[in-house]
């Protein structure tokens, strides 16, 4: 990969930049002031909004966070206090880069040849995380706290512990990291470009209940939804990729574990060569009903009510367990994870 | 495989001609056991009368709701035991099965959901991760729990989930779901339920994803071998 193109990008952006200029630009896209108040939690009807995120090429950290903005101002207009952004929405802060075009041409010619994929996914993240986790968190922190909202942001691809991971971040009202999620189920590309699985599923718990944060690439496999849903779980996300993996499977997978599943897309992003995603949409639980319940349809975002004030709903077919049946299922000799994966895991 | 005509009719009523698998659609909750003798003598009738692989009325037998499927010569080729029960059956203590058993059979690689087996998302990856090939299912639910909506999505929640084709009866309704189709449903008000279906196993770009998603339940393990996975009861 031409990597001197990257690195002198990231390396003048990293001179110009630091937590406090990040933070500072981030907080201009409130011109009214930093000082909204904490928005009521009704406990029997809890919105929750999906975003239409649209990634470009932006040429200011103001310019950067005001694409971030656009669903948070349009979900605050709904009274919603829950905002879930698509996985790897970070990406679009490459856009930042100077001359971004053409980093994002040879970051795309170093991935298009599957032989060497690996070594230059490694390579990119290697040479752009510290920047783009830089402008990430200190840009949705500000955004959290400005909005005062709790934000699953996507996020992006990150080295820990030697390993490349595909990480998600979820933001507190008041601007801190309240939990991270490695993506658990990944696509066929991001197996050959080296990405490690994440081993557990982190569930914190928040004022409008516990939120999982999952992607499309779980939607046809029940068992993230399962734990996600014995951990305590009411919300779960999983949104829309640049992988195009089928979502249609995430109203049954909602109704299944009684889940709320909040699930954003991008809209066409021409910068990126990103297709238009599907309609974000949020699939309730009890509406039993296959199409999205999301009730407010804007251009960037789509909202819906959600009653989480009670126990998980009750279905009188659904309701039987059998732990039993589970001893069986896990005991059953499985495939073996690394011979499946072998080949990726070397990689 | 071959594709396969398959329908999902009414009890006994004769099937579309050519058809080569019938799914009987049983109204009521299930043949008692004293009945269940009865009950499958006549479906062995139907399917030599017919000459179609048949899976008749839920029945008792051992104090387990059970399934079978029959051949076109009148021979059980396999049966299956529920593995979860609705509320009621529940509160009538009937037994249960540990795990789904998919046979062989020569319109391919058989699993059979009994009852409400068919909304149990485990129970079917059990079937899938077993080589099924094909999902057959009866599922009684109350005329006010019924609904075509429902149906659709729980057809479409099992078969798109695993990429295997499903023929099955719930309620009032059959559906016959191609893995990566719209099911298609209906309650018999003018016509059978018949379309043809190709039985595939789950696949192969789903086996790595398969064992990553097992991966995870099996490092939860002691939240479902304990509980069943009832966060509540935790």
């Amino acid at each position: 990969m031409r990597s001197s193109v990257l690195r002198s990008s990231v390396f003048a952006m990293s001179f110009l930049s630091s937590d406090t200029r990040i933070r500072l630009e981030a907080r201009a896209v409130f011109p009214n002031g930093y000082s909204r108040e904490l928005p009521f939690v009704s406990p029997v009807g809890t919105k929750l909004t999906a975003a239409r995120f649209a990634p470009r090429i932006t040429r200011s950290m103001r310019a950067a966070a005001e694409q971030f903005d656009e669903p948070l101002r349009e979900a605050e207009a709904q009274g919603s206090p829950f905002v879930a952004f698509p996985e790897l929405s970070g990406l679009a802060l490459l856009g930042l880069l100077p001359r971004a075009e053409q980093v994002l041409d040879v970051l795309r010619s170093g991935l298009a040849e599957e032989r060497h994929r690996a070594d230059a996914a490694r390579e990119a993240v290697q040479i752009t995380q510290g920047f783009l986790t830089e402008v990430f968190l200190n840009t949705f922190s500000v955004l959290a706290r400005g909005h005062r909202m709790l934000i699953a942001a996507g996020g992006l691809y990150l080295m820990d512990s030697g390993l490349l991971k595909n990480r998600q971040y979820l933001f507190s009202e008041t601007g801190e990291v309240l939990a991270y999620q490695d993506k658990l189920i990944l696509s066929p590309f991001e197996r050959s470009m080296g990405v490690k699985t994440g081993s557990t599923l982190a569930c914190p718990d928040t004022r409008i209940g516990r939120i999982a944060m999952l992607t499309a690439s779980c939607a046809q496999h029940f068992e993230p939804f399962a734990v996600a849903a014995a951990l305590g779980a009411r919300i779960v996300t999983a949104g829309a990729s640049p992988f195009g993996e089928d979502l249609s499977p995430l109203a049954a997978r909602g109704r299944e574990q009684s889940l709320a599943v909040v699930s954003p897309s991008f809209a066409a992003a021409p910068d990126f060569g990103l297709p238009q995603g599907p309609a974000p949409a949020v699939h309730l639980p009890q509406s039993g009903r296959r199409g999205p319940a999301a009730s407010a349809q804007g251009e960037r975002a789509a909202t819906a009510r959600a009653d989480l004030s009670g126990p998980p709903s009750f279905d009188h077919y659904t309701a039987d367990r059998n732990p039993a049946f589970f001893e069986s299922l896990l005991d059953e000799p499985v495939g073996d994870l690394e011979a499946v994966l072998g080949e990726f895991r070397r990689g | 495989m071959e594709p396969i005509r398959a329908a999902v009719v009414p009890v006994d009523a004769p099937p579309p001609p050519d058809t080569q698998l019938v799914v009987f659609s049983d109204p009521k909750p299930y043949m008692a056991e004293a009945l269940a003798a009865q009950m499958l003598s006549r479906a062995v009738q139907y399917a030599r009368r017919y000459g179609v692989y048949l899976v008749p009325q839920r029945f008792l037998a051992e104090r387990s709701l059970c399934l079978c499927l029959l051949s076109p010569a009148g021979v059980p080729l396999g049966a299956q035991r529920a593995t979860h029960l609705n509320l009621d059956y529940r509160a009538e203590r009937l037994r249960r099965a540990d795990r789904i058993l998919p046979f062989d059979t020569p319109i391919g690689r058989v699993a059979l959901l009994v009852d409400v087996d068919l909304e149990m998302p485990h129970a079917v990856r059990q079937a899938a991760r077993e080589g099924a090939q094909l999902l057959l299912a009866s599922h009684f639910l109350q005329p006010f729990d019924l609904t075509a909506e429902r149906v659709r999505l729980v057809a479409a929640g099992a078969s798109h989930a695993n990429g295997i084709p499903l023929v099955g009866s719930m309620g009032g309704f059959g559906v016959i779901c191609p893995p990566q189709e719209e099911p298609l449903v209906g309650s018999f008000e003018e016509t059978p339920v018949a379309a043809a279906v190709t039985p595939a196993a789950a696949p192969e770009a789903l086996r790595a994803p398969m064992e990553e998603a097992a991966a995870l339940l099996r490092s939860y393990g002691r939240l479902f071998t304990e509980t069943g996975g009832d966060a509540d009861a935790q």
